[in-house]
């Protein structure tokens, strides 16, 4: 056993460390088993009992993918454009919008970033302009005198903080909707990648992720403005020249809707503060006939348009959203808001959010409440609006609420949205990937299967053909793949559907040394060599291939891993980590396993 | 047992035929990938892509005119499996929700005893597929790019470095081509997504593997049989790892064939891909890489004479 000591020492502490980390999963796999063979009461009472301790094994175990276990995989992207604007703020002139807005459909159109795209756009149009003249922060210390650079510097700065911000929050509102092992982490400079393990809801993660929870309350417009606006847009879509007049033309409607192609979408209203209404497909196309400069300009100018959040129902069933006018200037913004809860309304019994506002919110509300006693106040949340209540009374204390909710699962994730704070820019879902959980296991099983088939058949394939030394390669493999999995656990990898086909593949691969070398000393047989010496120089001599093709394979391994996201990742670990293991088993366990017969027991091994 | 113990293939003398037929294949698959254009997945293409499991399987073309209606598009349906499963892929600006939506109901209202329920949802945005895209072309280009170096490095020669590569580039390309011409042919999806690109890249890594092992016996060889030419040395070195090229090649056919048979629907198209780029991959260590090294060689020995 001469010399191989310090293999055999290497070897049994890789064994115990690989042990150190897989017990966890495998107990936590016992456990799993022993609680899925309990009667349902008594499963409940253990769950409870032991919590603690399940959660902290869970910690520790090899963590299976989304596409094994079920769940969602979400890549949000923060709206660049808007968060320049936000921080433009007041000094945002419709210049500055124009060339904003030029900026980002350039950065969609060939796929590069805003912020460039935009100081590039500034420069195009006027070499000597400033952009000083947009921005300011006495932190950061630009002022007027900054220079165009150093702006871009201190926006891309600004963008970075805005995305680790973000990350922030979506961690705070994914907590607080209590999703297991979430895992939230940055992508480039301006996405994030969110992984709900056994989350299927989408639609309450979809609104829960995306809401910038960007709370308003605007008043409304005056009636009598808001109805000559909308007779004016109409006009301005009739064919003729006719003027229409809401009263005189009422009953003709039908027939008019035939010809004006904003009334072929939009119910005109013309009552109180609602401007008109249009069923729930149409909205966007009354969003585009009513954004052309010309129509903006027959709004009053302090008003804008919003959309009801929640529709109303006619006769037949029809869904229908409102467009109520409202001011542009927003009274007071969510940041006021220091509690929320969601409760029911006392006469309805409809689920709702009730707010408490810090001194100077309530101060601020009591005013306008004040002065606008017997006018709706708009409630906005993210540019729709979800009630627009008359005011009764002066309201003192800060306290409001947000009616015209959907549901109470709606209030409750509202008031998770609040309390965790307003998103510095709105989010964009770039991608969205859901798997149900019958799947994955259905997954598993079909890679469990595989992979036990195909060790299998390479185990008696090796035996087979190399005789002895084939059943000492086929203990380093079964080694092999007991140390895959120990490397996976120690580094905390997750084990996806691609992982599970890597480790398959490894196991046709990792004999692959094994080969290499057995060939060798067969060769070295032949040529007349003793069997030590042919074992020695076998080994010896297959060493350069071994090691040339298996870093080549590993260099494209750790290649797919820096490109690849999500589960290619996974792929791209189970490779390297099967590389690493087969090269360690293949030469030393097996060089150790085949001395200690030769040397020591002096026998025979036969290579076929 | 013991096969190709004392190969003597005379390979190298005919390496024309080999080049005759990569080129011929290579051809074939460049007017496939350009005539009919990659067959991308929906991480490349962007779009929304649902699986619908049904209890009992039910013909395509019914529920694909069905959704053409509120969908406002002829959706892409096809077939997974046994026919339970299908794979709804739709190009519209409506929001995911709506879009699941309108299939759960129209597949409730089509087949009222059929139960059927939503397994599987993408979405992906166009911009995120354009990155996707991206990213996976400058990792396939990035691959090659080290690969070229890490052997220039190893065997001192760019002949070396050009032989590997334009075998890897051929595999890639030829299996690029047979998923394109058999892309909607065979019952399980060939797309061409991310998963794909791991294949490809674990075919370039195994096809490298198999490349290195000769060049690794020319290198040694060179030094024992300093008088042999190029050309017979190269072949002598092809028949001295012929056996272990089989035996490997044999080992991983075994494990990537069963796992296309008992892998699921998910890996048949990963499985599928690693078949053809073993299979390749074990004919253009020899035919390619080799052959093309013996040609790259003798040219530059004729420049320097």
């Amino acid at each position: 056993m001469k010399g191989n000591g310090t293999k055999v020492a290497f070897i049994v502490a890789f064994l115990a460390l690989t042990i150190y980390y897989l017990f966890p999963s495998f107990q936590y796999w016992l456990e799993m088993r022993k609680i899925d063979n309990m009667a349902e009461e008594q499963r409940v009472d253990y769950l409870r009992d032991n919590q603690a301790r399940v959660e902290n094994m869970r910690e520790r175990i090899l963590t299976l993918g989304l596409d094994l276990q079920g769940g969602m995989h979400v890549t949000l992207e923060l709206a660049t454009h808007q968060l320049i604007q936000e921080l433009a703020g007041e000094y945002a002139d419709e210049e500055f919008n124009e060339i904003l807005a030029s900026a980002n459909q350039r950065a969609r159109a060939s796929n590069t970033d805003v912020i460039p795209e935009f100081v590039q756009e500034f420069e195009q149009r006027d070499a000597e302009a400033r952009m000083s003249r947009y921005f300011r922060s006495d932190a950061d210390n630009i002022t007027r005198r900054s220079s165009n650079a150093e702006i871009q510097e201190w926006l891309q700065e600004q963008r970075d903080a805005a995305v680790n911000r973000a990350i922030e929050i979506v961690r705070n509102r994914v907590d607080r909707f209590g999703v297991t092992e979430p895992s939230i982490v940055r992508q480039g400079s301006n996405r994030l990648v969110v992984e709900l393990p056994g989350v299927t809801d989408e639609e309450r993660v979809r609104d829960l992720l995306r809401g910038t929870a960007r709370l308003e309350f605007r008043l409304t417009a005056d009636p009598d403005d808001l109805r000559h606006s909308l007779e004016r847009i109409i006009t301005w879509f009739e064919p003729g020249d006719d003027e229409f007049d809401l009263e005189d033309q009422w009953e003709d409607l039908e027939q008019e809707r035939q010809e004006n192609q904003l009334l072929q979408v939009l119910l005109p209203q013309g009552q109180g503060v609602t401007f008109g209404s249009a069923a729930g497909v149409d909205t966007s196309e009354v969003n585009r006939l009513l954004s052309q400069p010309e129509v903006q300009r027959l709004l009053p100018r302090d008003i804008v348009l919003m959309w009801t959040a929640s529709p109303q129902f006619d006769m037949e069933g029809r869904s229908y959203y409102s467009l109520i006018g409202v001011r542009r200037q927003v009274e007071l913004t969510g940041d006021v808001v220091t509690e929320a809860r969601p409760t029911f309304d006392q006469h309805t019994n409809r689920p709702e959010v009730s707010m408490t506002m810090n001194r100077q919110g309530a101060r601020v509300w009591a005013r306008v409440t004040g002065a606008n006693i017997g006018r709706p106040i708009a409630i906005a949340l993210d540019g729709v609006i979800y009630s627009y209540p008359v005011v009764q009374g002066q309201i003192t204390g800060g306290r409001s609420s947000i009616t015209g909710l959907a549901s109470s699962a709606e209030a409750e994730d509202l008031v998770n949205i609040l309390m965790s704070g307003a998103l510095p820019a709105p989010l964009d879902i770039v991608q969205e990937r859901t798997v149900g959980p019958s799947l994955g296991e259905a997954s598993i099983r079909a890679g469990f299967n595989s992979a036990l088939a195909g060790l299998i058949i390479v185990v008696f394939f090796m035996m087979f053909y190399y005789r002895t030394g084939g059943a000492i390669a086929d203990i380093a493999l079964v080694l092999n793949i007991i140390f895959i999995m120990g490397i996976l656990a120690a580094f905390n990898a997750t084990l996806t559907l691609p992982g599970i086909a890597g480790i398959v593949l490894t196991i046709g691969m990792a004999v692959d040394a094994n080969v290499l070398i057995f060939d060798r000393i067969r060769e070295e047989q032949r040529a007349g060599k003793s069997l030590i010496a042919a074992i020695d120089s076998g080994y010896a001599n297959s060493m350069s291939a071994i090691l040339d093709a298996n870093i080549t394979t590993f260099l494209t391994a750790v290649i797919l891993f820096s490109f690849g996201v999500g589960p290619i990742k996974g792929f791209a670990i189970t490779l390297m980590a099967g590389i690493a293991a087969s090269l360690f088993s293949a030469i030393i366990i097996t060089r150790v396993i085949v001395d200690w017969m030769t040397k020591e027991k002096k026998w025979t091994v036969n290579y076929g | 047992m013991r096969l190709f113990e004392t190969a003597n293939f005379t390979i190298i003398p005919h390496r024309k035929v080999g080049y005759i037929i990569s080129g011929t294949l290579i051809i074939l698959s460049l007017v496939a990938i350009f005539g009919r254009g990659l067959q991308y997945g929906i991480d490349f293409r962007g779009g929304i892509e649902i699986i619908l499991e049904f209890e009992q399987p039910v013909p395509v073309e019914e529920i694909r005119s069905e959704l053409n209606a509120p969908l406002g598009t002829l959706p892409d349906i096809r077939r997974l499996g046994v026919g339970r499963d299908m794979l709804i892929r739709v190009d519209t600006e409506m929001a995911t929700s709506e879009v699941q939506r309108i299939i759960t109901s129209t597949a409730a209202s089509l087949y009222p005893d059929n139960p059927s329920r939503i397994i599987q949802t993408e979405t992906v945005g166009p911009s995120f597929a354009d990155d996707l895209r991206n990213a996976a072309l400058m990792s396939i280009i990035f691959a090659l790019i080290v690969i070229f170096l890490y052997i220039l490095i190893r065997f001192k020669k760019w002949s070396y470095s050009a032989g590997a590569v334009a075998a890897l580039a051929h595999d890639v390309i030829i299996t690029l081509g047979i998923f394109t011409i058999l892309h909607g042919i065979v019952p399980f999806s060939l797309d061409i997504n991310q998963v794909l690109i791991a294949a490809f890249l674990t075919i370039v890594g195994y096809s490298l593997n198999d490349t290195v092992v000769v060049f690794d016996r020319i290198r040694e060889n060179s030094l024992i049989f300093k008088t042999e030419s190029f050309d017979k040395m190269v072949n002598r070195s092809i028949n001295n790892t012929l056996s272990r090229t089989v035996i490997t090649s044999l080992t991983t056919l075994f494990v990537v064939t069963i796992l296309f048979i008992f892998g699921g629907d998910v890996l048949k198209g990963l499985s599928f891909a690693l078949i053809l780029g073993v299979l390749l991959g074990t004919y253009s260590s020899i035919f390619v890489a080799s052959a093309l090294l013996v040609d790259l060689q003798q040219k530059t020995r004729k420049n320097i004479a």
